[in-house]
Order: C-alpha cells, then sequence, then structure tokens
C-alpha cells in the first residue's frame, strides 16, 4: 500500500474566534455548576463547508454536524449566567471534539472567568435560555439585532441519560505563548433529568453565529438537560496545523 | 471450537476503483484460502455510509461470490440491518433463502439494527422504535421460511398472505444470530433464543459473566425460530506470526487502525440521544477520555488473538474455557497489512493452532 492518505480540513484558520486574554493555566481548581441546564442543539451541515472551515490539524465528523449550545448557571460561583456557543464537530486523532466559532454570554464577570479559564473568546450580548410547559427557548440578542430565536418542541423524556447523552468537549481558540492554539474545554456532568425535542427556528442568523454555512437545513435534535455541572481545568491542548497523529495535541503542563 | 473469519471490507481513501476492488478481491481470496484450511465460516457486516471504517453496504452480494467460490466455509450475514427504513423483513428472508440455495444450506442469519447517526440519520430511520422493529424482524423472518404462505400484522410490518420464495435448503431453516456490542444485548440473543455474536477487543474474564448469564438465559428461552441456536461466537482480532512481538505489534496497529476509522463515526449518543441506546457500543468504549492526565494508555486486552501459535493456543483457550463455541477473526484493517502477510498468518494459524482444537474435538468425540 502506498501511503494512506487521511481526511483533515483545509481552513487557515481566519474564521476560528480566538480569545486575545491570556489563557491562566495557573489556576487548577474546579468549579461546579450546580443546578445548572444544557441547551444543545445538534444540525448537519455540508461536509465541504466544514472542512474549509476546520483547520489542518482537524478531522471533520462524517457527517459534518454543528451544534448550538446554552448553559444557564444560576448561583453559581461565577454568578448568574447564560453563556451560548456554536461548535463544529471535528476529531482530533479519535476523539469527538467540537471547534467553538462564537460564544456570547450575559454576565461580564462570568465571561472573565470563563474566558481567562477555557480560552472562551466571548461576545457580550444577552441570551436567554428557558423552558415552558412543552418547549425550550433559546435567544441570543446582540447590541444590534436578535440573531437566534430558536426552541424545540414534541419534547420526551430521556431516562437514564447519563448513559445515553454525549456532550463533546469543546475547542476553543485562545493564545499560549502569544501562539493560537486550541484549548480543550471539558466537563463531568451529574444528570438530573433530560429531555429530547425537535429544533425550530424563528431567527438563526449563521453569520453572525460564526459561518453563513451553518445553516439549519438539516435539524437533528435538540436536548435540555437539568445538570450540574463540574468544568474541569483545560487539560489538552491542539495545534492549528498539526493533526494529533503528528504530535499536535498534547497535556497542558501548568 | 470452530473459527471463521470477518469483514467490515474497510477501505482506505482514496476511494478509487482501484482501492475498492482490491479490498473485496483480497478478502475473496482470503476467504477461498480459509475454505480449504479448515476455517468454518465467513461473516460479513452490512454498513452504510461509513467511508474507510466499512464499505460493505452489500454483504449478501459478498457473501454470494464467496459461496460460488467455496466448498465448505458457512457464509454467514453479520449482520442484516432490521430497520424498516432500510430494508423489508421479506427481503431478508428472500435473501438468505437465496444464498441458502447458491450455497447449499451454509447460511447463517445475523441480525442487529445499527448504533451510528451515520446511518440512522442517512436512511431517515426512527432511531426510537430500532430495538422493537428489530424484535419484529427476528420474530417474522424464520416464519417466512418455514410457512408455506406468510401473512402478518405488526407494528413495523405488515403483509397480506404471500408464498415468499425461495425456501432455504436447511431444514428448518437457517440458524439466527444477534450482533452483540453493547453489554446485555447477549441476554436479548439469549432470551430468543439466538446465538450471541459478541464482538470483543477486551480481556477475556470480562466476557466470562456475559457469556454465563447467556447460557442462563436461553435456558429459559422463548426462541424466535424453529430451534434454539445456543452459540457464542467472539469476533475479534487475528494476527499469527513465528515472531510473537512483531505479531503483537502488528496487531496492535490493526487496532489502531480500526480504532481510528470506527472513530470518524458518529454514534447514536453524540446526535440524537434515545432510550433505545443507554449502553456505550464498541465506539463508544474505544474512545473513551482517560480521567486523568497522568493516566497511562491501557495494555492490550488479553483476548486478542496475535502472536506466535503457542500464544494464540493459550488465548483461544481461555476463550474456550469462558463458554465460547467459535472464534470469529478479522484478519485486516483498511489494507493495512500487505495480502502476502495476511494469506501467511491464516497458513500459520490453519497449520500450528487449529490442528490443537480439532485434536481436542476429536478426544471429545471419541470419548462420548
Amino acid at each position: 500500500m502506498s501511503e494512506i492518505e487521511l481526511l483533515y480540513g483545509h481552513g487557515d484558520g481566519k474564521d476560528i474566534a480566538v480569545s486575545k486574554i491570556p489563557l491562566n493555566l495557573e489556576d487548577t481548581s474546579e468549579i461546579t455548576l450546580k443546578g445548572a441546564h444544557i441547551f444543545y442543539v445538534l444540525y448537519e451541515m455540508k461536509m465541504s463547508a466544514a472542512e474549509s472551515i476546520l483547520p489542518p490539524s482537524l478531522h471533520p465528523s462524517i457527517p459534518a454536524l454543528f451544534s448550538l449550545t446554552f448553559i444557564r448557571g444560576n448561583n453559581s460561583s461565577i454568578g448568574d449566567f447564560t453563556l451560548a456557543y456554536t461548535g463544529i464537530a471535528c476529531r482530533t486523532g479519535i476523539k469527538p471534539r467540537h471547534l467553538v466559532m462564537k460564544a456570547f454570554c450575559d454576565n461580564l464577570k462570568a465571561s472573565s472567568i470563563l474566558e481567562q479559564r477555557y480560552g472562551f473568546s466571548i461576545c457580550p450580548a444577552k441570551v436567554t435560555c428557558k423552558e415552558s410547559y412543552d418547549q425550550v427557548h433559546g435567544k441570543i440578542e446582540t447590541k444590534d439585532a436578535v440573531i437566534v430565536d430558536m426552541s424545540i418542541g414534541n419534547c420526551i423524556p430521556l431516562v437514564g441519560a447519563g448513559g445515553i447523552i454525549k456532550y463533546s468537549p469543546t475547542l476553543n481558540g485562545c493564545l499560549i505563548n502569544d501562539e493560537p492554539t486550541l484549548v480543550q474545554f471539558e466537563a463531568n456532568y451529574d444528570f438530573k433529568n433530560v429531555i429530547r425535542g425537535e429544533p425550530a427556528e424563528k431567527i438563526f442568523n449563521s453569520k453572525s453565529l460564526g459561518h453563513e454555512a451553518m445553516t439549519t437545513k438539516y435539524p437533528i435534535a435538540g436536548t435540555y438537560a437539568a445538570v450540574d455541572i463540574h468544568l474541569m481545568p483545560p487539560r489538552f491542548q491542539v495545534s492549528l496545523d498539526k493533526p494529533a497523529e503528528e504530535g499536535g495535541a498534547k497535556k497542558i503542563t501548568p | 471450537m470452530k473459527f471463521g473469519l470477518f469483514y467490515e471490507l474497510s477501505t482506505p481513501r482514496p476511494f478509487s476503483t482501484e482501492n475498492q476492488r482490491m479490498v473485496i478481491e483480497n478478502a475473496i481470496e482470503q476467504t477461498v484460502l480459509a475454505d480449504k484450511l479448515g476455517f468454518s465460516s465467513v461473516w460479513c457486516v452490512e454498513h452504510h455510509f461509513l467511508e474507510e471504517y466499512s464499505h460493505s453496504s452489500c454483504p449478501d452480494m459478498f457473501l454470494a461470490a464467496i459461496a460460488r467460490e467455496t466448498k465448505d466455509i458457512r457464509v454467514c450475514f453479520g449482520i442484516g440491518t432490521c430497520v424498516p427504513a432500510m430494508h423489508s423483513p421479506i427481503r431478508w428472508a428472500e435473501k438468505a433463502a437465496y444464498l441458502d440455495m447458491l450455497s447449499n444450506g451454509r447460511v447463517e442469519f445475523g441480525t442487529g439494527r445499527s448504533s451510528t447517526w451515520n446511518e440512522l440519520g442517512g436512511f431517515n430511520a426512527n432511531v426510537d422504535d430500532t430495538k422493537k422493529s428489530w424484535d419484529e424482524y427476528c420474530r417474522v423472518i424464520p416464519k417466512m421460511w418455514t410457512q408455506e404462505r406468510f401473512s402478518y400484522e405488526g407494528n413495523y410490518f405488515s403483509m397480506p398472505e404471500r408464498c415468499i420464495l425461495p425456501k432455504p435448503v436447511q431444514d428448518p431453516h437457517p440458524p439466527m444470530w444477534v450482533a452483540v456490542t453493547a453489554p446485555g444485548t447477549e441476554l436479548d440473543a439469549a432470551d430468543r433464543g439466538m446465538g450471541a455474536l459478541i464482538l470483543s477487543i477486551s480481556d477475556v474474564e470480562r466476557n466470562i459473566p456475559r457469556i454465563k448469564e447467556y447460557r442462563e438465559h436461553i435456558k429459559t428461552c422463548d426462541p424466535v425460530g424453529s430451534f434454539i441456536n445456543d452459540q457464542v461466537a467472539i469476533a475479534n482480532w487475528m494476527y499469527c506470526h513465528e515472531d510473537a512481538e512483531l505479531a503483537k505489534q502488528k496487531g496492535a496497529e490493526l487496532i489502531n487502525t480500526f480504532g481510528y476509522m470506527a472513530g470518524q463515526t458518529v454514534e447514536v449518543s453524540e446526535a440524537y440521544p434515545a432510550n433505545s441506546y443507554k449502553a456505550l457500543g464498541l465506539l463508544g468504549s474505544l474512545r473513551q477520555d482517560p480521567n486523568a492526565p497522568g493516566d497511562k494508555k491501557a495494555a492490550p486486552a488479553s483476548g486478542l488473538c496475535f502472536g506466535d501459535p503457542d500464544t494464540l493456543i493459550d488465548t483461544i483457550s481461555r476463550w474456550e474455557a469462558a463458554g465460547a463455541d467459535q472464534m470469529i477473526f478479522m484478519v485486516q484493517a483498511r489494507e493495512h497489512l500487505p495480502q502476502e502477510k495476511v494469506l501467511e498468518s491464516l497458513r500459520l494459524f490453519a497449520k500450528e493452532v487449529m490442528p490443537h482444537f480439532n485434536q481436542k474435538e476429536s478426544t471429545v468425540a471419541a470419548n462420548a
């Protein structure tokens, strides 16, 4: 056999939000968000678009997917906040990840901690995530306009959620030693209950959410979970241009 | 103890005609040799849209080609997907019976339901109902083979009375199996009187409780077919070489290649969480993250059949003691090994390892 051809992204990184705030790797304490909620919606997208966005260090998932996630942390140690972000599904080596394209948060103090500790590049916005009798709604409003107004409906409960639902860790663009790097944001989840529903969108401004290729033409599902979230200190960093197979993913040493 | 081969037909990029044909032709050549060497079965998966990992969308056609080039080896669906969006159960009954004709009664019919979003989403299948539709398929297919005319009204499939043709050669019908990746599925097999085809990359000891429970459950089963297929087949990898260390190294390369390809698929739990997919499948266990930065990479599982003949005799003896009736081997991954090396491995295994178990079988028979 000749050398095996592998599948990688070929984006130049210009679409990836990179936080300008230096990552604080000294603080390795865990943050727990008790009584939090996660609203997570997944869509398929064109493979050619995912390949053109992802950098050469990452494989696109097959099929190509992107997610919109809301995390609502009430009464948390970092304040009351709602964080929302979009991510394109990818892999480092064989591990599934989501490359964060854009992130939004409604609390400046929480934003600052999420940027310093986990590498999110966050835009201030009014972010809401709330449940009603039979629906869950998510909304993101920047100073210019509402860029997302969507919901899930026809919800059903999922039993034994811990074994059923899986969130991939995200990769956040940030600076380590002044080098643009992807840092892995991950958490442990203690689920209380989860429902799954069908996504529907009133407003979904793909461009404002990171890339116009992230359209809602092929929705997969949305879930809403009541969960305690344990945010873990970053453990891995990923190069923008070198795949994991060539040493592009490595453990972070503070 | 019987031995077989298992094919995913994993294919390297680019997906050129040359590469795709090479994979199929090499697999057929291996199987023809295996038939002559005394291997008892060849199994072929059904997968769709799984780039690199498996280009085996039509196992019936692959097995038909095998059937006409071999004499004794059994041709086995490993598995046929029992999901309404992909197949009608009528078509599975017809295809398996047709293959039974072509092979003169050498078919085994494995069943399953798929665990990837790639496949279920691609066919717009109802993810929540795959377990229930699988159950219905398992119960109607044997009746389609054995009843002259068949009619049915069910939840996922209905049909007016028809004569489903051809009928299989085997009397009463081909043995029924279930593919087992998620823990607990072996009990689904046992409760229905079906064989358990357990895909295992783990240690032998971890499977002992599963096999014991299978044997207990099948004693009180409600068989879906006309007979109980009380069989446990373990599917894992084999590479046999006189140099044990080289064999282990090549084996590790095969596993890594398999893991890389499997890692490209999207599990149901990643995309469409559902009550019908509670446990992590094979893929999930392959790519679990280490728990802490200091975690060491796990040692290779002791149940894998990589090594020199003596090592393999020891490993397979432990599987035999654990209760396995058959070992079904994957011998290639994305054409990582040169074809001649795969054939050499099969020859060495047949010469040095198989006689040990055949001899034991003869001794048991003589003492019976």
